[in-house]
């Protein structure tokens, strides 16, 4: 496990809620979309995301140090839905054990091993950038404009938007950029309660 | 080869490569596909780009969607965790708690919902120099006060993904909530961001500041310079202003303090002098009617003026100052000469 997640996972051994809240923040939109591939039903999801974190809490002294936190979050709580269901509804009380609670591969996507890793990581990285360039960040990988639009938004001229997000991605790069390079191999466990 | 000696850096900064992350474009999709596979070597390169991508667009989920989710989870962590220690009091607090902040944002969902489809809008709006102010609402329902000689002019796609509006000359804003589309005001090298708020920008290419003034709300405000230190840009809170030169290569922003009531006396037409001296009295003129006065055989000793004036044209204002201070004026577009006897 990687330094960042590890020291995330201690901490919430210890019994910090804080580092409980910094990991559901992280997961909670992958958590999301692996759930809705399961059930169309984003409520429902959202409220079994929350019990599943509760749980874990709970549990948090009988476990132990996962080989690797994301992955390992993804695919207990893929479990944990699905076993939920079947309590529930008899259509999918029909369907074997392990059969249906396999993680796909979007599940597990290669970043997705270290997802809480590498946004520790960007993270920090951002906090390395001015207001102006996180913004730029901002504007142009999460909502999506092209230079021109965020020129007009923006004052600043096309020429300069170009080298402040170059030289912000630049610095968010070296961040993860080790990272990448040394994936390390996906490793499942069982959550034991 | 394209790309070649290309970084993951230089890569994201091509549209094309964006739309083959996002498989917006089969054109773009094709041309990366057979990119990579005719130089496997760059495909750590590749990866680099893609992963940070994803985890950028990851990054701002986590931090902008997500902050109810996180804070419904707190909730019901205190609750769990208080059960065990048997503390029921503040159970029902908390779900009160929820439960008017579920009402204030099912409300807000509504209104958001209800949004009516205004007609075409007018593009452009002008006032000329000597008239009175102009009252407009704009087509998502924010309102403009406009100053007399300034001009607005809303972007082609306002109300689109944003709701951008250039201005000349001076003029009061009273905008409508919507988070999801900015309310940018571009006045010369300064923009102006909204975040649901009151505030006035006064920008004559003329004058040698521009100013921008809160009434409440929030605004962001920040200056186009070349080399962009950290001060070109912040944030300002009600009462606060910013002045900042107009000339290009004088970026310094710089937060004041400045009486709200005076806007609020602007808006309502009520123009209001205390002992003011002579010149206080034109310099407020200029800029309440968006004229220049120019002042001919001016005595060594001017009288103060106390008095007040409501919804007042500015010959009437002339004609009450010219009792007591004896002069003639004339007025001619946006000039007014005072000549006096």
């Amino acid at each position: 496990m990687n330094s960042g997640e590890k020291q995330l996972w201690l901490e919430y051994q210890k019994g910090d809620p804080d580092a409980l809240f910094k990991i559901y923040e992280i997961l909670f939109p992958q958590l999301l979309r692996i759930g809705a591939g399961v059930v169309n039903d984003r409520d429902y999801v959202h409220g079994c995301i929350d019990q599943f974190f509760l749980y874990l809490w709970d549990k948090r002294t009988n476990l132990s140090m996962p080989e690797n936190l994301s992955s390992y979050l993804l695919v207990s709580f893929k479990r944990y839905l699905v076993q939920d269901l079947k309590r529930q509804n008899p259509t999918w009380a029909a369907i074997p054990d392990g059969q249906e609670s396999e993680p796909s591969v979007e599940d597990l996507l290669i970043e997705g091993q270290s997802l809480v890793e590498l946004q520790l990581k960007i993270g920090r990285a951002m906090q390395k950038l001015s207001p102006r360039q996180r913004e730029l960040i901002r504007l142009r990988y999460y909502q999506g404009l092209s230079c021109d639009q965020i020129a007009k938004r923006t004052v600043l001229s096309h020429r300069t938007i170009y080298n402040k997000l170059h030289e912000a991605i630049k610095v968010l790069r070296k961040e993860i950029v080790l990272l990448v390079l040394i994936l390390p191999v996906a490793c499942f466990f069982e959550l034991t309660g | 080869m394209e790309y070649k000696d290309a970084t993951a850096e230089d890569l994201l900064l091509v549209p094309s490569f964006i739309n083959y992350i996002n498989r917006s474009n089969p054109d773009d999709v094709n041309f990366w596909e057979n990119w990579i596979s005719a130089n496997p070597e760059k495909q750590p390169v590749i990866q680099q780009a893609v992963t940070l991508h994803r985890q950028l667009g990851y990054f701002f989920v986590v931090h902008e969607d997500n902050g109810s989710n996180v804070s419904r989870f707190k909730e019901s962590f205190r609750h769990h965790t208080m059960r065990r220690k048997r503390l029921p009091g503040h159970l029902f607090y908390y779900s009160g708690i929820a439960a008017s902040l579920l009402l204030a944002l099912s409300f807000w969902l509504f209104q958001s919902r209800n949004k009516a489809q205004a007609p075409a809008p007018e593009q452009t709006y002008v006032s000329k120099p000597v008239s009175d102010k102009q009252h407009h609402t704009l087509p998502d329902g924010s309102r403009v006060i406009l100053n007399p000689n300034s001009t607005i002019r809303l972007a082609e796609d306002y109300n689109d993904s944003d709701r951008v509006v250039y201005l000349e000359g001076q003029a009061f804003f009273e905008v409508k909530k919507d988070a999801a589309r900015p309310f940018i005001v571009r006045s010369g090298k300064i923009a102006t961001t909204a975040l649901g708020t009151s505030f006035m920008v006064r920008y004559f290419p003329k004058e040698e500041k521009i100013r921008v003034s809160l009434v409440t709300g929030k605004v962001k405000v920040e200056a186009a310079v070349a080399k962009g230190p950290a001060n070109s840009m912040l944030v300002l809170s009600p009462g606060e202003e910013v002045r900042v030169g107009s000339k290009q290569q004088d970026h310094h922003l710089k937060k004041t303090i400045f009486p709200t009531a005076d806007v609020a006396e602007w808006k309502n037409d009520h123009l209001l002098f205390r002992d003011a001296a002579f010149t206080e009295v034109t310099k407020k003129l200029e800029e309440w009617y968006g004229v220049r006065i120019t002042l001919n055989n001016r005595p060594l000793r001017t009288k103060h003026f106390t008095g007040e004036f409501r919804g007042k044209r500015l010959s009437e204002v002339l004609d009450a100052l010219s009792f007591s201070n004896d002069f003639n004026y004339t007025m001619g577009g946006d000039r007014v000469a005072i000549t006096f006897r």
